[in-house]
């Protein structure tokens, strides 16, 4: 082993990846006008100050107002992808979703906001919400 | 409540992101990873780096899992194509020892094996002078302890023996025809066993079309030793050789036999300091003494007869100290690998986990010794780690009788000439330590 820190020299690219997203699929054909659904670019906002005061404020504000539960527990459904109302429930992708729709309200371009799913270390599914920017892809997440 | 983090810092996986129109996956290219290549054992994995004078000789391409999917722990599971032939060498030996007593080693017996990919060789007479010697490359596997007994045990304790085995024998006439009065053939049936197992082995060898064991015992050594032998529990010098592909034999031996001399292992490494301080008698310790004779060999050439051998050894041969290498405080020298690269030492001090088998003919003037670093474990230094070296029986003579002193090691001015099929099909000549590298430890 040359003990290498692992992180040096590794780059990242997006691909492909060939597969779909039901719940996104759903989503998109119930909220057709919904700008990340129409929305085609991919571009970097300039970080700054207010851009990541507005991240923390939304983070925080979706994540406190709103109460994480499962879709099977809502809708009686294992994925149901939805935009909250404050106070509403609804599980990882439904806070990403709201957190978006907040940002887009603000004036942030949907071109530079991305749903991204994945999985937790243990396996499971789960989904966030990226803003990228000119200083790296910041993760808004629950 | 988690805080804005960038997406580097988040431990997902399999992540995909909506852009574009698409789920795009994260792809993460990662350089600079650690790798810790597969034992020699395994079929050594290198990519040599040659100079820019030699032919392209391309490594092997490796399928790397990362344990516990942590890039910090990346471990070659295999290759994506056949492996090329390479050189290493490995060790056999009953996990309990007869001399078990004797020994603070778990195995105190250990044989290198060394397997060839080479074109039109011959053994050697080894009733002759005319001494040439071939270095082996590709490793076979290690085998297992039942089968080294059963190969002992088919050998019958020792004596002149020889296996044949596989699809095409007449090459090992050829060899018998070589080896004269020295080898006896074995029945084939366990050596065809033996090269079924061999051919179905960790390697790739189905296109090998010819396999034969050869259990060699140069007689003129054992019977320097006859005394010895004939006391031992376990007396036999041991070997095979395999053909592979127009290769027609091989012979390796190497072995050792400790009766009272508290030092258990083929480790030069323990046993050279010890000697420095406390020289035993040829009474007290058997070395290990391995036998590679060609008459043919394309690698090494050396003068006809006696006497202008011993003019060329005069002139060439040398010993490398690499029982400094065990011993902290010890400076180490900087070589000529035969890449044609520096290979530092000092910073192999760590690998060095083998210092060589020492090597005979029968003869008093000349002893060969090979030695192994481990390289190919380690990942460091020259992958062409298994050269052998001549040394002049001087050595062992000064050794013995507490005539060397640490201030010979260093102060004679050898020079070593390792010799490897590389060396030998690339480049003229030997390769040596650089000039005044050798300084005192």
């Amino acid at each position: 082993m040359s003990g290498l820190p692992i992180n040096q020299g590794t780059e990242e690219y997006l691909l492909d990846s060939g597969y779909t997203v039901t719940g996104w699929s759903e989503f998109a054909a119930l909220n057709p006008t919904f700008a990340l659904v129409t929305e085609t670019g991919d571009t970097k906002i300039t970080m700054t100050s207010e851009l990541m005061d507005d991240l923390k404020t939304v983070n925080d504000e979706v994540n406190d107002r709103n109460t994480y539960k499962r879709d099977i527990d809502t809708y009686g459904e294992l994925e149901h992808w939805s935009l909250m109302s404050s106070g509403a429930s609804g599980d990882c992708e439904d806070f990403a979703l709201t957190k978006a729709q907040k940002l887009l309200g603000l004036g942030y371009p949907a071109s530079a906001i991305k749903i991204e799913v994945g999985d937790v270390p243990d396996g499971r599914g789960h989904c966030w919400l990226v803003v990228q920017t000119d200083k790296g892809d910041m993760v808004l997440d629950i | 409540m988690k805080e804005i983090t960038t997406a580097d810092k988040i431990p997902y996986r399999n992540r995909a992101r909506w852009t574009k129109g698409k789920w795009l996956q994260k792809t993460i290219i990662i350089r600079n990873v650690p790798i810790s290549y597969m034992k020699e054992t395994d079929c050594a994995l290198f990519v040599p780096a040659l100079p820019s004078y030699l032919p392209t000789y391309p490594g092997d391409t490796a399928v790397i899992e990362f344990q516990d999917q942590d890039w910090s722990k990346p471990r070659v599971i295999g290759k994506e194509y056949l492996p090329r032939a390479t050189q290493a060498n490995f060790y056999i030996g009953p996990s309990t020892s007869p001399f078990s007593e004797y020994t603070r080693d778990e195995v105190a017996i250990r044989t290198m094996r060394y397997f060839g990919g080479l074109a039109n060789s011959r053994l050697a007479d080894l009733s002759g002078g005319n001494i040439k010697l071939l270095i082996l490359p590709c490793p076979i596997r290690v085998l297992s302890d039942a089968e080294l007994t059963a190969i002992q045990s088919f050998r019958g304790g020792g004596g002149r023996v020889a296996f044949f085995a596989g699809r095409d024998l007449e090459k090992a006439n050829d060899v018998l025809n070589q080896l004269g009065s020295q080898f006896e053939i074995l029945p084939t049936y366990d050596a065809v066993e033996e090269g079924v197992y061999i051919i179905s082995g960790i390697c790739n060898m189905d296109d090998a079309p010819t396999m034969f064991w050869i259990a060699a015992n140069p007689t003129g050594w054992i019977s320097k030793r006859q005394s010895f032998w004939s006391a031992a529990p376990f007396k036999d010098m041991s070997g095979f050789g395999l053909a592979y592909n127009d290769v027609t034999a091989v012979i390796y031996d190497t072995y050792l036999i400790q009766q009272s001399y508290p030092y258990s292992s083929l480790y030069m490494t323990d046993i050279m300091p010890d000697l420095i301080d406390s020289p035993p008698t040829w009474d007290d310790v058997e070395w290990a003494f391995m036998s590679l004779y060609f008459p043919a060999g394309h690698v090494a050439e050396y003068p006809e007869g006696k006497a202008a051998l011993y003019d060329w050894l005069a002139a060439n041969t040398s010993f490398l100290p690499y029982s400094r290498m065990a011993q902290s405080g010890w400076s180490m020298p900087t070589i000529w690998t035969p890449y044609g690269n520096v290979w530092n030492l000092e910073s192999a001090r760590a690998y060095v986990d083998f210092f060589g088998a020492l090597c005979a003919y029968a003869s008093d003037n000349l002893i060969v010794c090979s030695f192994r670093l481990d390289m190919l474990t380690n990942a460091v230094g020259d992958p062409d780690a298994f050269d052998y070296y001549f040394w002049p029986v001087q050595f062992f003579d000064w050794l013995i009788n507490g005539k060397l002193t640490q201030h010979d090691f260093f102060q004679r001015g050898w020079k070593f000439v390792p010799w490897s099929p590389y060396q030998a099909k690339y480049m003229s000549g030997g390769i040596g330590f650089l000039p005044g590298t050798m300084t005192g430890g």
